[in-house]
């Protein structure tokens, strides 16, 4: 009998609570364990082992662990967790880990200011580690000026790796597949073992907008677009937003466009139990704020909100709520980090939480006036959804794939018009009753998608590649080409997604 | 019939260890003559810095510091070509050189392409030489592929070069008693400037055939799926557009798959296609093998599942298109790859492709398509084919010439 292959090696090396990529491989994996027969297996992928299979055991020791893995000593603090080094990571995070695995040795007094006084520095060392490496780079190029080039003189050649897929299987991954596949091998494998794959697309911002993302990652991220285009029989996007930029952006490129489906991610969490939620959480909260759930980054915008705000105070308002934020400080946002810190007018008005429990946040979101969301560009809003799967409304950026959310329900603005969105918060801050109406309405129209759901229809889509070889196994068709018509350049219909509401 | 007698070929090139397209139609017009029982005087005034190596007897360089390096004294980039004729035919040039080595009875000048038509003409001046036949080999017409190799290359103000080159053309048109076009556009041209013979003389290929060791190593170190080869010279027309020809992306090969280039072109695709905004995807689809020996070079295009020819101007026709069609593989190429081949252009393995989406779409279908099967001994497929050979082509020459001797021309 054929089988679904489900990759989980993004969450095998992962060690922080589950979020985002990492949510939607931890939650398709836990339903395939809750409704496992013989067609679904588990397997990983190693740069040099190839594909190994993972006995289903290990999957839910995984889940647990991820389950279990916040960290509630460090919040409000700007934490560094443990991951695990994917196979092929740069020497920067390779040291940075081995850091951070030899701070968790020391004791706790020792610790925390060894860790601040390197947390200051990592600019310091990543220009360091750059300038080292530029250096490196110059000395070769002066003593072999055209090895850049070597590299380029050979074939692609692909190590015999292990492969447990037989002819006719289905694979499917969702994870952290630009760094941590092989794409090359995949194509080159599913052409000679005749097997379908299932792929996934979040989102073509770091070629949309790579000045929102770390480094130069728009031509790497384009080569692993145009990579799962020749790989995949299908790849589910998780946003018609997502869906029509992947395409727009296979066209650009002039790579093949396979069928993609729209799948809607889960935003289900369970009700908070008021006695496990951290004092240090409700005290930074307060009893009247609004809450953006976000990593702290540019593409997030917070700035905007900060900006609404001190607007606000210069106004003369004086009974703002708490603005609070939760999630990691990430890339670009030193500058602003720096403004929360010693712009005294929000000192004691603007929280920052990180490593929140889903206990917490599903308090905060309970306990908020309203949420707000002004990223810049989205390839779904998993925050919208979870500030409407708990009844509350959101002030959104109209941006990409958030109009996708919250449909009807909320208020969409321009994500770089400050004015408006302090003139919006300050109306309903002023019109409790007007939120009251609104959160009567999500509670009767607004029917949370379950992450359930979205592993169902991800399988789903696994099941009906596997009937489709099946069928073109019976039929004779060896189907070693591509699903794709590699020559067509129309958009293809939209399939429809059986588990979208 | 007239005795076959010297023939003077006169070019910008030497031929000794010809690399691009002009060396090798030159070479084999020369082969072509000697087939006939003419003796052939090959004289190439060479730029120094480009040929440092194997040139002929009669070759001479034309110095980097010398005077005629210059346009009315001013320094145009990429226009020594233009600027050798004057240095072959000043005194204080090439000319006594040329003239103390030159063979004493000469019966026909070759001009191949425009440049030398000065030298040509100051040769007819001597009584020796008065009387002897003129062909101008039209390789382009040349005023508007340098128009468009001076707009690639940003140059500008270069108006009254355009207009010399052109000038040049229109008088060795004019003048010569015989005049080679290699497509029919390229004659019409010629024939409304004043040619009084035109003839079609397209170019051709060597046939090549690869040893099975050779075939063995390259099988080993190129891809295992089909991939396409990109063979070509440094010419700027090979590799100024050709990111442009192809949508700036490589995406259309999988990453299974490579372009494979092949020649003197090698680095500059390598320039061009590392400056693209989809550098690092494009990087990964091409495997860069510079220039080969002719064995290595014989064995790669024998394993070609197809060639590519992403040509996006010039008169004239490209040798590598007629080998392209030779292999009998796929080619996808632009509408001016096939100038001179257009009864080609209905084979079944050819594609044509008018923009960058179509030339993508080319190369993803032909990719997936089997190889073409082998040319039947005695099909009309293989004739075709073999009249592409630089023999079938070239011997058509020198009956023409001896005709025009036994005219009695000039």
């Amino acid at each position: 009998m054929n089988k679904i292959w489900l990759d989980v090696t993004s969450i095998l090396g992962w060690s922080r609570p589950a979020v985002g990529i990492i949510r939607v491989e931890a939650e398709c994996a836990k339903f395939a364990l809750g409704h496992l027969d013989s067609r679904v297996e588990f397997c990983r992928f190693d740069q040099r082992e190839g594909y190994v299979r993972v006995d289903p055991s290990e999957v839910r020791q995984t889940l647990d662990r991820i389950g279990r893995s916040h960290q509630p000593d460090q919040q409000t603090s700007v934490s560094l967790p443990i991951a695990s080094v994917a196979p092929g990571s740069s020497s920067t995070v390779r040291l940075a880990t081995f850091v951070r695995s030899v701070l968790q040795w020391l004791p706790q007094i020792m610790r925390s200011p060894l860790h601040r006084y390197l947390a200051e520095r990592r600019e310091a060392a990543r220009a360091a580690a750059n300038g080292l490496r530029e250096l490196r780079r110059a000395v070769r190029a002066w003593r072999k000026p055209l090895a850049h080039m070597t590299q380029l003189t050979s074939s692609p050649v692909v190590k015999e790796l292990g492969l447990p897929f037989s002819r006719g299987d289905v694979y499917v991954s969702l994870g952290l597949d630009w760094d941590q596949k092989n794409q090359t091998y995949i194509a080159e494998k599913k052409y000679s073992e005749n097997f379908k794959t299932l792929l996934c697309c979040y989102d073509v911002i770091p070629v949309k907008y790579p000045h929102l993302c770390v480094g130069d990652v728009s031509a790497k991220f384009a080569r692993y677009f145009a990579d799962i285009a020749w790989c995949a029989d299908e790849i589910v996007c998780i946003s018609e937003c997502s869906r029509r930029d992947l395409l727009a952006l296979l066209r650009e490129l002039g790579a093949p466009t396979p069928p993609t489906t729209v799948i809607r991610l889960g935003s289900d969490l369970p009700k908070a139990d008021p006695e496990d939620v951290r004092s240090a959480t409700k005290d930074a909260a307060g009893d009247r704020f609004i809450l953006f759930v976000s990593t702290i980054e540019r593409r997030k915008n917070h700035e905007t909100l900060y900006r609404a705000y001190t607007r606000l105070l210069d106004q003369g308002e004086t009974n703002l709520p708490k603005l609070v934020f939760v999630g990691m400080p990430g890339w670009g946002v030193t500058d602003f980090l720096a403004d929360l810190r010693f712009d005294v007018r929000v000192a004691r008005l603007i929280q920052v939480l990180t490593n929140v429990s889903d206990n917490d946040l599903m308090w905060l979101y309970e306990n908020a006036l309203f949420t707000a969301f002004p990223s810049i560009y989205e390839g779904w809003g998993l925050a919208v959804a979870e500030s409407l799967a708990n009844g509350k409304f959101c002030l959104a950026s109209k941006a990409a794939s958030i109009p996708e959310v919250g449909g009807d329900l909320i208020e969409y603005l321009d994500p770089w018009d400050v004015p408006k969105w302090a003139e919006r918060l300050k109306w309903y801050f002023d019109h409790p009753e007007e939120l009251n109406r609104i959160e009567e309405l999500i509670r009767t129209q607004y029917v949370a998608p379950t992450w359930e759901d979205t592993a169902k229809t991800v399988l789903g889509r696994a099941e009906a590649l596997l009937d489709q070889q099946r069928r073109e196994m019976h039929s004779g068709v060896d189907a070693i080409m591509p699903t794709t018509e590699i020559g067509r350049y129309e958009e293809p219909a939209p399939k429809s997604a059986a588990a979208i509401r | 019939m007239t005795k076959p007698g010297t023939v003077l070929l006169l070019s910008t090139y030497p031929i000794v260890k010809p690399q691009h397209g002009g060396q090798v139609r030159l070479l084999n017009i020369k082969r072509a003559y000697e087939r006939a029982g003419w003796k052939v005087a090959s004289l190439a005034v060479y730029t120094e810095e480009s040929y440092s190596n194997e040139v002929g007897s009669f070759d001479i360089p034309f110095p980097a510091t010398s005077k005629y390096r210059l346009f009315n004294g001013r320094n145009v980039p990429l226009i020594t070509d233009l600027l050798s004729g004057p240095f072959a035919a000043a005194e204080d040039g090439g000319l006594p050189s040329i003239l103390a080595q030159i063979p004493a009875q000469i019966d026909v000048i070759h001009v191949e392409q425009p440049w030398l038509w000065p030298l040509a003409v100051e040769l007819k001046k001597r009584p020796q030489y008065a009387s002897a036949i003129t062909v101008y080999g039209s390789q382009n017409i040349e005023e508007p592929l340098k128009r468009s190799i001076f707009e690639d290359y940003n140059v500008g103000g270069a108006d009254e070069v355009l207009r010399a080159i052109e000038a040049l053309e229109r008088n060795a048109a004019r003048d010569a008693d015989l005049t080679l076009a290699v497509t029919q556009d390229d004659a019409a041209v010629l024939e409304k400037w004043g040619a009084d013979k035109v003839a079609l003389q397209p170019n051709g290929i060597e046939a090549w055939h690869a040893d099975d060791k050779a075939l063995a190593k390259w099988r080993e170190k190129l891809p295992k799926f089909p991939w396409l080869l990109y063979v070509a010279s440094a010419h700027p027309p090979n590799f100024t557009r050709f990111s442009e020809i192809l949508g700036d992306s490589l995406a259309c090969f999988p990453p299974t798959s490579r372009l494979v280039v092949v020649g003197s072109v090698t680095e500059h695709i390598y320039r061009v296609m590392n400056s693209t905004r989809w550098s690092h995807l494009n990087l990964s689809r091409l495997q860069l093998l510079f220039t080969l020996s002719d064995e290595d070079l014989a064995a790669v295009k024998s394993l070609a599942h197809g060639f590519i020819l992403p040509i996006p101007f010039g008169g004239g026709s490209n040798l590598k298109t007629a080998e392209a069609l030779y292999s009998g593989s796929y080619v996808v190429g632009t509408p001016a790859a096939f100038r001179g081949y257009e009864d080609c252009m209905d084979l079944p393995e050819v594609r044509v492709a008018d923009n960058p989406k179509s030339f993508q779409r080319s190369i993803r279908e032909v990719l997936f398509q089997p190889s073409p099967p082998p040319l039947e001994p005695g099909s009309q497929a293989l004739a075709r084919r073999q009249d592409l050979r630089w023999e079938a082509r070239m011997d058509r020459l020198p009956p023409l010439v001896e005709k025009l001797m036994q005219r009695g021309a000039p």
